[in-house]
């Protein structure tokens, strides 16, 4: 496979990203990047599948394909954190299980395997159309594959890095630990018509024109959108991004794009996980870099606050009471980057409070919002704002009372409360050895669990 | 309405894990009447029957939309409640009055571990979407005589409000959730009740007060809102209450009895004894 081989040399290069399309019978992405990402077509619903004609489906599959186009084209638009793929999976003709793409994919079928410390994020969806009006709901998936080896895991989900916050408490004292849920979100479904899909692209046929040089006024082409077609294409990001070269590896087309987010606003506006999507490429680099796992280059410094603006964007966007749970997500994922990144625990507070508000029976967003506390109220001196962690930690427990980690959390404030000297304001102490000793006959008497 | 492969091996996989969890693991038991052939093996299964009277009456556009926003709520519940159940699309079978689930047929359909039986009919020009909670109306309707909460709910849709515009039947996922947390609580509850060994007992009591919990937390996103969509305020009101008193009764179960350890046995004690509630 030339092609590819020449995409992944590109791709693995500074500054550079690749992308390609590839059929859902033989996934793969592209060695080189530090992350992937991976749009499957998306599908005609269940009962379409089975009784609408052929003309109904080819409109389906003619829209999912022409969505796809466009999510990818979008990508070349938004931050691309220093060295990404993307693989559009299409049907061509076949079926595309999105499940049995992302089980070869980790598991490397038909190409390469994931490696250790890369990222794969995966857009899926389904589609419905009825007249004028387009009905979408998108499903995203991300992590950072871990170490285990392939055939190790029980589950797919054995191979992701586990997300979340390690907070050191100091005194000797175990670190606090707080897990995301997973990023796997399916979003409220999305409404857009006909003719505003014609308008974003329009759009995108505007302003991805392939120059002759780096300049708006030199002689260039559009980039359209063709059923069935699979341009597949090298990129360059030049002059900070504000240009890219792309070469089609079919030797068609090669040229300059100049890069411009505002072509994505309308996109984005009915399609408010593409923003979502960009603000987890970007959590997900910050986290790999701080991980040490794999050798993937760094992300720009920038990647924290570009993210942390993706999520901001999408919440905007997002109507609260519609999806509350992609809302607190990204609010929590806000809140995590600026507690590693910029060791804002101010900051990383409210977005957990933010978080635990939109979706009250999470634990995880609880035990965020713990750690949080503990961290402004007792690591060091205290920073106003904070709330007594205890309680959280004790809500999570609540919600979940498999937990364990919760326990061992207030296991551990409760330990460093007893060594404070002055207990802050705003802190019970009272009956602490009592409270201690009812938490650790618990922790003794508990089964450990075991590390996915 | 039938479903395509992937979906049915998603339900496959969701029938797997939940043989892992249930340790009580039930032996397959008959077929469930309209359902595809597999559909009668072990394993927590949302029913949902066929919409075919519905597009007799309310027209093609509107029941293929409805088809579809079904399948959309239903990708996201399942997403949601983390694979807890599979989701068996069953052309042969649907939803009835509720005289027809009587005390004989919701027995049968609580041994062959269906947690839900979801389906839509007309009514007039309005559509009716019906959720038969079966571990609610076997145990709580059926076996403790609490009339105020029979597991059969409705919510209607009226086509005036939706004929506009397909959007409003996109909206609003949250039902599915609360009714299958609920009927998930119920379902671990009994077995917890049922269970003589303290460990797993423990395990399932934990489980149960979670998915109480849960459907706590759904209460809000399923609130009446006055606008004819959705549940009715005495429906919402009697499952609220339902959610609020089993979380309560799972909790005093966890810390009441002396005999094991529960780390609910740790809530009590950092809230001094005052609340049970599932958060502060």
């Amino acid at each position: 496979m030339p092609l590819l081989v020449a995409a992944m040399l590109a791709a693995s290069a500074g500054g550079a990203r690749a992308d390609a399309i590839a059929p859902c019978n033989a996934p793969f992405i592209f060695e080189g990047p530090a992350a992937n990402i991976v749009p499957v077509e998306y599908i005609a619903t269940a009962s379409d599948q089975e009784s609408a004609d052929s003309g109904r489906m080819q409109q389906i599959q003619d829209t999912a394909q022409h969505l796809a186009w466009l999510v990818k084209l979008d990508s070349w638009h938004q931050p691309t954190y220093g060295s990404l793929g993307v693989v559009t999976h299409m049907r061509l003709g076949r079926s595309c299980d999105p499940d049995e793409v992302l089980s070869s994919l980790i598991l490397g079928d038909a190409g390469a395997p994931i490696r250790a410390g890369q990222i794969l994020v995966m857009l899926q969806g389904r589609i419905f159309i009825e007249g004028d009006e387009i009905f979408l709901q998108s499903r995203l998936r991300a992590f950072r594959r871990n170490a285990l080896p392939p055939g190790k895991a029980q589950t797919l989900t054995g191979y992701f890095a586990r997300e979340g916050l390690v907070a050191p408490l100091g005194n000797g004292l175990p670190a606090l630990v707080a897990a995301l849920p997973p990023l796997d979100i399916t979003f409220a479904p999305r409404a857009l018509t006909v003719s505003e899909l014609r308008r974003i692209d329009s759009t995108f046929v505007e302003a991805n024109v392939v120059h002759t040089e780096r300049s708006t006024s030199s002689p260039g082409e559009p980039l359209r959108f063709a059923p069935g077609d699979r341009q597949a294409f090298a990129i360059q990001i030049l002059d900070d991004g504000e240009w890219l070269k792309l070469t089609d590896f079919s030797g068609n087309t090669a040229g300059y794009i100049h890069a411009n987010p505002e072509i994505s606003v309308f996109l984005h506006q009915k399609m408010p996980e593409l923003d979502f999507l960009n603000g987890v490429l970007g959590y997900l680099r910050v986290r790999q870099a701080q991980s040490g796992v794999g050798d993937q280059p760094p992300p720009p410094k920038s990647a924290a606050r570009q993210a942390q603006e993706r999520f901001a964007r999408f919440m905007e966007r997002e109507g609260a009471a519609e999806d509350a749970e992609a809302n607190a997500l990204a609010a929590a994922l806000t809140g995590i980057l600026a507690a590693t990144d910029g060791a804002d625990w101010t900051e990383a507070r409210a977005r957990f409070a933010a978080a635990a508000a939109l979706s009250p029976y999470r634990p995880e967003y609880r035990s965020l919002l713990g750690v949080a506390d503990a961290q402004l109220c007792c690591a060091a001196a205290p920073v106003a704002g904070f709330e007594d962690p205890a309680r959280s930690f004790t809500d999570s427990l609540s919600l979940d009372p498999d937990n364990l980690q919760a326990l061992r959390n207030l296991d551990a404030f409760l330990a460093l409360l007893a060594a404070a000297r002055p207990v802050p304001d705003g802190i019970d102490a009272s009956r602490l050895d009592q409270r201690r000793e009812v938490v650790q006959r618990v922790l003794s008497s508990v089964k450990a669990p075991q590390d996915p | 309405m039938t479903v395509p492969g992937s979906l049915r091996r998603t339900g496959i996989a969701a029938a797997a894990a939940a043989l892992i969890i249930l340790t009580s693991a039930q032996a397959a038991r008959a077929q469930i009447d309209g359902c595809p052939g597999n559909a009668g093996g072990p394993g927590d299964k949302v029913v949902v029957g066929s919409v075919a009277e519905v597009a007799g009456a309310v027209g093609g556009r509107l029941s293929r939309a409805l088809l579809a926003a079904f399948e959309m709520r239903f990708e996201k519940a399942d997403s949601e409640l983390r694979k807890e159940a599979m989701i068996l699309y069953c052309d042969g079978r649907r939803v009835r009055d509720i005289g027809s689930y009587s005390a004989g047929v919701v027995d049968v359909l609580n041994d062959d571990q269906v947690l839900l039986e979801v389906g839509a009919r007309a009514d007039g020009t309005d559509i009716v979407v019906t959720y038969v909670v079966i571990p609610i109306r076997h145990y709580v309707f059926f076996q403790d005589g609490q009339r105020s909460i029979p597991g059969y709910h409705q919510s209607v849709y009226e086509q005036s409000r939706i004929s506009a515009g397909l959007q409003d039947l996109f909206k609003g996922n949250a039902e599915l959730r609360l009714m299958a947390a609920l009927a998930l609580a119920l379902r671990y509850e009994k077995i917890a009740d049922a269970e003589t060994d303290a460990v797993r007992r423990v395990a399932l009591v934990h489980r149960s007060r979670a998915f109480y919990c849960d459907a706590i937390g759904s209460l809000e996103a399923t609130r009446p809102h006055g606008d004819l969509l959705g549940l009715e305020v005495p429906e919402w009101e009697a499952l609220r209450d339902f959610a609020h008193a089993g979380a309560e009764r799972l909790f005093q179960k966890a810390t009441a009895d002396p005999g094991y350890v529960s780390t609910l046995s740790v809530v009590a004690s950092e809230r001094d004894g005052q609340s049970s509630a599932c958060v502060s």
